[in-house]
């Protein structure tokens, strides 16, 4: 029984390298820094502060949705 | 349904009669084709309403899920198949004679990989929101890949139940890790394991099934009488003399069978369902599949988890839910891929439980079982919810979370690509949310506003 649990812990560890490699690949790929993970936090009230999502931007949001299809694609090409 | 193909790239585009393909986003999109290795590909799409004041409906879709399409068709009615999958399949006159659930399954078969384009494909009438059935296309596609299995529509014709029969009659063993814990289960005090043992005893269709009860040395004499006498003769209680440890608790009790199956159940369970264990154990006939898990009920039939969901943080999906909401667009009405399961009661085979090392028990309480579920996706096993059947957890609804900063830190030093990149959701939905609900900013009401909703903790 011994042997079994120690199997399964030996086995637990090499997953648990597999997926750190694979998760240091992730950091690398995606430029996050190898830090003490903790779960991030809610974002809606910096989303706020993005000037698209504030309250009088809503009138032009729907101004721009009306707008022909055409002339969208235009802008947006041109904005992004 | 009259259905024409439309030829983008190297890709054939299905496009029934009421869909019409956004342009809007055809620069993203051929940019995404282009880089994609995909040969089958399904993106989002947008309903717009009668009231023009009212933005479309966004449906957006999940990552890949076979066991979803076999349910409903839920990759929306247009799909895109590279030239060779559509030569290889019959060729595009024959494919759009299909139904658009017939076509993706007949394609899904023959695919060597299907991607989710997270963009807007295509837009259709709001009535076309909801994903189809195809009851037939179902049948002939458990006769073309050999599902052995019952078909029929569900309760609220939202999807198909494939039934998968089985030739053999496996052992089970229901493992309970517990401490005599006595609590009020609907208005009755009892020891909490003895309750859960009577229940899977009394209620079962599948009798097969052998209970190995781990018990802390500090469980009270009383509660260990009731146990043993909640099945007489069929408990086997092992003890457990060390520190508190759920995950060692569960590998203990696994090391004191050979039965084929192992069922985690907690001690604050109430698997009353009689199909509970053979329902889940007809999913094991795909050797692919690695774990299933219920529909797991509050006390007043509330929805506790119906799988885990990481936005980015790990939710129940649907907690606190009514126990009969179909979620969005009926993604809780079929049977489902999901990252991970609660481990309150799922199901999966020893010899997998083996191959993934057991339960972490660098996870001594929390998390324990996302890792499980994530090593054996890790080995490409299957990780399935189902809502034919369920079992009640008596976690209490106001539990708050206590986060262990270090088994945290752990999770998110082995998990983090697939906590931040959760497969089987979006990028574009809205975040810390139990519900699948997309983000469009502006329209949230105020209880999403509010705050997040308290980051589950699983045991």
């Amino acid at each position: 029984m011994k042997e079994f649990l120690q199997q399964l812990d030996e086995t637990d560890a090499v997953l648990g390298q597999m997926a750190q490699k694979r998760c240091r690949e992730y950091h690398l790929l995606s430029g996050i820094p190898v830090e003490t993970y903790k779960f991030p936090t809610y974002k809606s009230a910096e989303e706020q502060k993005v000037w698209v999502h504030h309250w009088w931007v809503r009138p032009l949001r729907f101004f721009y949705r009306h707008l022909p299809r055409a002339i969208r694609s235009r802008i947006k090409r041109v904005a992004t | 349904m009259t259905t024409s193909s439309r030829r983008i790239g190297r890709y054939i585009a299905f496009i029934p009669a009421h869909c019409k393909l956004e342009r809007e986003f055809r620069t993203e999109m051929g940019k995404w084709l282009r880089a994609s290795t995909c040969d089958m590909v399904y993106g989002d799409s947008l309903h717009p309403t009668n009231d023009k004041y009212e933005e479309p409906i966004q449906v957006l879709r999940p990552g890949w899920s076979p066991e979803r399409l076999r349910g409903h068709c839920y990759v929306g009615d247009v799909v895109l198949a590279t030239e060779e999958l559509v030569a290889r399949v019959g060729g595009a006159d024959a494919l759009c004679s299909l139904s658009p659930h017939h076509r993706a399954l007949l394609l899904s078969e023959h695919a060597s990989s299907v991607g989710r384009m997270p963009l807007f494909l295509y837009h259709a009438p709001w009535e076309y929101r909801f994903p189809s059935t195809d009851l037939e296309a179902v049948k002939s596609h458990c006769l073309r890949t050999g599902i052995n299995a019952q078909c029929h529509m569900n309760e609220s014709g939202s999807g198909v139940v494939v039934e998968r029969t089985q030739s053999t009659e496996p052992t089970v063993a229901v493992i309970i890790p517990t401490r005599g814990t006595e609590a009020e289960v609907r208005g009755k005090n009892c020891v909490l394991a003895a309750h859960a043992i009577a229940q899977l005893v009394e209620h079962s269709t599948f009798q097969n099934f052998e209970i190995i009860v781990v018990v802390d040395d500090a469980t009270p004499t009383a509660a260990l009488q009731d146990i043993k006498n909640a099945a007489p003769g069929r408990v086997r209680i092992v003890p457990f003399d060390r520190p508190f440890n759920f995950a060692e608790k569960v590998n203990l009790g696994a090391a004191h069978t050979t039965a084929d199956y192992l069922l985690l159940l907690n001690d604050d369970t109430e698997p009353s369902n009689p199909h509970l264990i053979q329902t889940m154990l007809s999913y094991f006939s795909d050797d692919t599949v690695g774990l299933v898990g219920p529909k797991l009920l509050y006390e007043d039939g509330s929805i506790q988890s119906a799988g885990h969901f990481f936005n980015p943080v790990p939710y129940d999906s649907y907690r606190g839910f009514p126990g009969n909401c179909a979620g969005a667009y009926n993604m809780l009405t079929v049977a489902r891929e999901v990252s991970s399961v609660i481990a309150a009661c799922a199901l999966t085979p020893r010899h997998v439980f083996i191959e993934v090392g057991g339960l972490s028990t660098q996870f001594p309480g929390d998390y324990n079982d996302i890792d499980f579920a994530l090593k054996m996706q890790l080995l490409g096993k299957r990780v399935l919810y189902t809502p034919y059947t369920d079992c009640f957890h008596f976690e209490s609804k106001t539990r708050v979370a206590k986060l262990n900063p270090g088994h945290v830190a752990l999770l998110g030093e082995r998990w983090r690509d697939q906590l931040e990149n959760e497969t089987y959701g979006h990028p574009a939905l809205q975040k810390y949310q139990v519900a699948w609900k997309a983000n469009r900013p502006g329209q949230r009401s105020v209880d999403e506003a509010v705050g997040p909703t308290a980051p589950m903790a699983s045991k």
